[in-house]
């Protein structure tokens, strides 16, 4: 293994919870959760960047307009905690700087936890987020100072249908994504890889390593999935980890990707994947309310699926990136092809119900029309004057019966075509 | 002796900005690479509070590297019970400027402004003082144990006990200390 260390590496480990809890209920107690809406002058300087209706999407405002409904929120507590993960080689060491909340529509909440490790070898970085990750196995992990940290945040997840278990940190999956930023003496793609894998560094170059990729893999997932505009960065984004690596990232970088680039892009992007579970989910259960399902579908759509955010190239090439790296297209496809086959079902039961009324209709047309013709005739062949009701009545019976026999053995040939 | 390691967090780094009177720019671009507004950093820095002088320190690794290169046996001292090492230091000349005061070194007319007030929800009492009382002590906070540890807290003054709130008995050290305060 090769031992690198990073003078700056930071991380968002980010999931999907289920909780009771209302924003207004938690900045109602002493647990110092703090509102991050942002004022009117933060909100139109990101619309400067961004288009507006994606900053109103993503961006909770402190004095919000009467025109605009939001039902976003974005809440934050302060931990400062030194905490450790015991692996094989020793203990890594990591500041968990604070938990992360975003209340966004249909009642989804995400979260992430800001983790710091300046310094740290990314040998010790990879293997300890690779289990971090994993909240099936938070139970055999030994990281007690990280572990106690995240009662607070389990104790959200208590519902009449989650205990609070570690597992209910991540109620569409198994694993929490991660989106993460280093600054290295000398960057690579090799390196990039073996990050954005959670892999062992120096892997990709060691074919006795068994996470050693295969070449033609690594050549195709690179140039699918990599991002490099600019010579002293790369980036790349993957389903479960986006990643970012610079040879010289200075304050104001490390704000753009942290604030600008995870804040609003990827939690936007993670917010469209969980919602895509969401409804798959909810197509596949009994009992659905298919309108109701469906007009929620076309409303989020309508309003939180965007094909271009910002005015500037560079985060619109992250959002395509961050995207693709989610496989959101094929899911998104999936579920419009689901749509289109009920609308065609819903179609065609409303169509069988309209040829119905319309047959109806033409018996009730044919019987008036005969009731007035036999009447006619009967008064000019001077058989009978005024109506002839009976005569009507019986040859009109005779007629529909005979309407009847035809239309269901026609129906009936039809069904079995 | 195992050469001292000490992780300075950011968070640590940012409460502690308010004891600096010239903080220097590789701290200042530290917390704003971490993640700190400039507007927090700035309202931090003009926090009311004790401060070491920028002759001395300006960051907390330059004052912890000068305490630990002039008194390197106190940091093989246990922790306490809560896995915090507490430690106290006199230096030879003033290193900054306090912010508690004894009440025997004030002035009559100084004595005519003491006051109580809350701060924070622990009652204080305070008194007006245009002067600026130097001292050569200062206080440091780090958890874990030799040679390995995480810097919690630095400031500059003596070792004050915790402010009561309403309704506890206040320790008898605020009987005869109080706070400065800078205007009414």
């Amino acid at each position: 293994m090769t031992s690198i260390t990073a003078s700056y590496a930071h991380g968002f480990l980010c999931g999907h919870l289920v909780t009771a809890q209302t924003p207004e209920s938690l900045l109602a107690t002493d647990a110092g959760w703090v509102s991050k809406a942002v004022d009117d002058s933060a909100y139109r300087n990101s619309c400067r960047f961004y288009y507006e209706s994606f900053v109103d999407s993503i961006l909770p405002r402190k004095q919000l307009p009467a025109s605009k409904g939001q039902q976003i929120a974005h809440l934050v507590a302060e931990v400062g905690k030194r905490c450790s993960v015991t692996l094989a080689a020793g203990d890594f060491l990591f500041d968990f700087e604070r938990i992360h909340l975003y209340f966004l529509p249909l009642g989804i909440v995400l979260f992430a936890l800001e983790i710091d490790a300046a310094g740290a070898d990314l040998n010790g970085w990879t293997e300890a987020f690779g289990r971090l990750r994993e909240v099936n196995g938070y139970d055999r992990l030994q990281a007690s100072e990280y572990l106690a940290t995240l009662q607070p945040l389990l104790a959200l997840c208590t519902t009449p249908e989650h205990k609070g278990n570690y597992t209910d940190l991540t109620d569409t999956g198994n694993k929490l994504k991660l989106f993460q930023l280093f600054e290295v003496k000398d960057s690579n793609d090799s390196l990039l890889y073996e990050l954005g894998a959670l892999a062992p560094i120096g892997c990709v170059d060691n074919s006795e390593d068994r996470n050693s990729p295969d070449p033609a893999y690594l050549q195709s997932l690179l140039k699918q999935h990599k991002i490099a505009v600019f010579r002293n960065w790369r980036a790349l984004a993957l389903f479960d980890t986006m990643t970012m690596l610079s040879t010289k990232l200075t304050a104001v970088d490390s704000w753009t990707w942290r604030e600008s680039y995870f804040r609003m892009i990827y939690i936007h992007v993670l917010y469209q994947k969980t919602l895509l579970f969401y409804f798959n989910r909810r197509f596949r259960s009994k009992g659905v309310n298919i309108e109701e399902l469906m007009y929620d579908i076309r409303e989020l759509e309508h309003y939180y699926n965007f094909s271009n955010i910002s005015y500037n190239f560079l985060p619109q090439t992250l959002y395509e990136a961050i995207d693709r790296g989610m496989g959101m297209e094929r899911e998104r496809q999936a579920l419009h092809q689901h749509i289109e086959q009920v609308e065609q079902m819903r179609n065609q039961v409303s169509e069988r119900k309209l040829n119905r009324v319309i047959v109806l209709l033409t018996f009730l047309t044919l019987a008036s029309t005969l009731y007035d013709g036999t009447s006619l005739l009967t008064e000019a062949g001077g058989i009978e004057t005024g109506s002839c009701w009976y005569r009507a009545i019986a040859v009109g019976l005779a007629l529909i019966a005979f309407s009847l026999i035809l239309y269901i053995i026609y129906h009936n040939r039809h069904r079995k075509v | 002796m195992e050469p001292i390691s000490i992780h300075y967090p950011l968070w640590a780094l940012f409460h502690s900005l308010s004891h600096f009177e010239q903080p220097d720019e590789a701290l200042l671009e530290e917390l704003r690479r971490g993640g700190y507004e400039e507007s927090r950093i700035e309202e931090q820095c003009r926090r009311v509070g004790s401060k070491f002088d920028g002759a001395f320190a300006r960051s907390p690794r330059e004052a912890v590297s000068r305490l630990v290169a002039q008194y390197p046996d106190r940091f093989s001292q246990a922790s306490e019970a809560d896995g915090r090492l507490r430690l106290s230091f006199r230096l030879n000349a003033p290193i900054g400027t306090s912010r508690v005061v004894a009440e025997e070194a004030l002035t009559e007319e100084e004595r005519a402004t003491i006051r109580t007030e809350l701060r924070d929800g622990c009652e204080v009492r305070t008194v007006l003082s245009e002067r600026m009382f130097s001292t050569d002590e200062c206080q440091l906070i780090l958890e874990g144990s030799t040679p390995a540890f995480t810097f919690i807290s630095l400031f500059a003054g003596e070792a004050a006990p915790k402010l009561s709130r309403p309704g506890e008995t206040p320790d008898p050290y605020w009987q005869t200390h109080l706070f400065i305060r800078d205007n009414d």
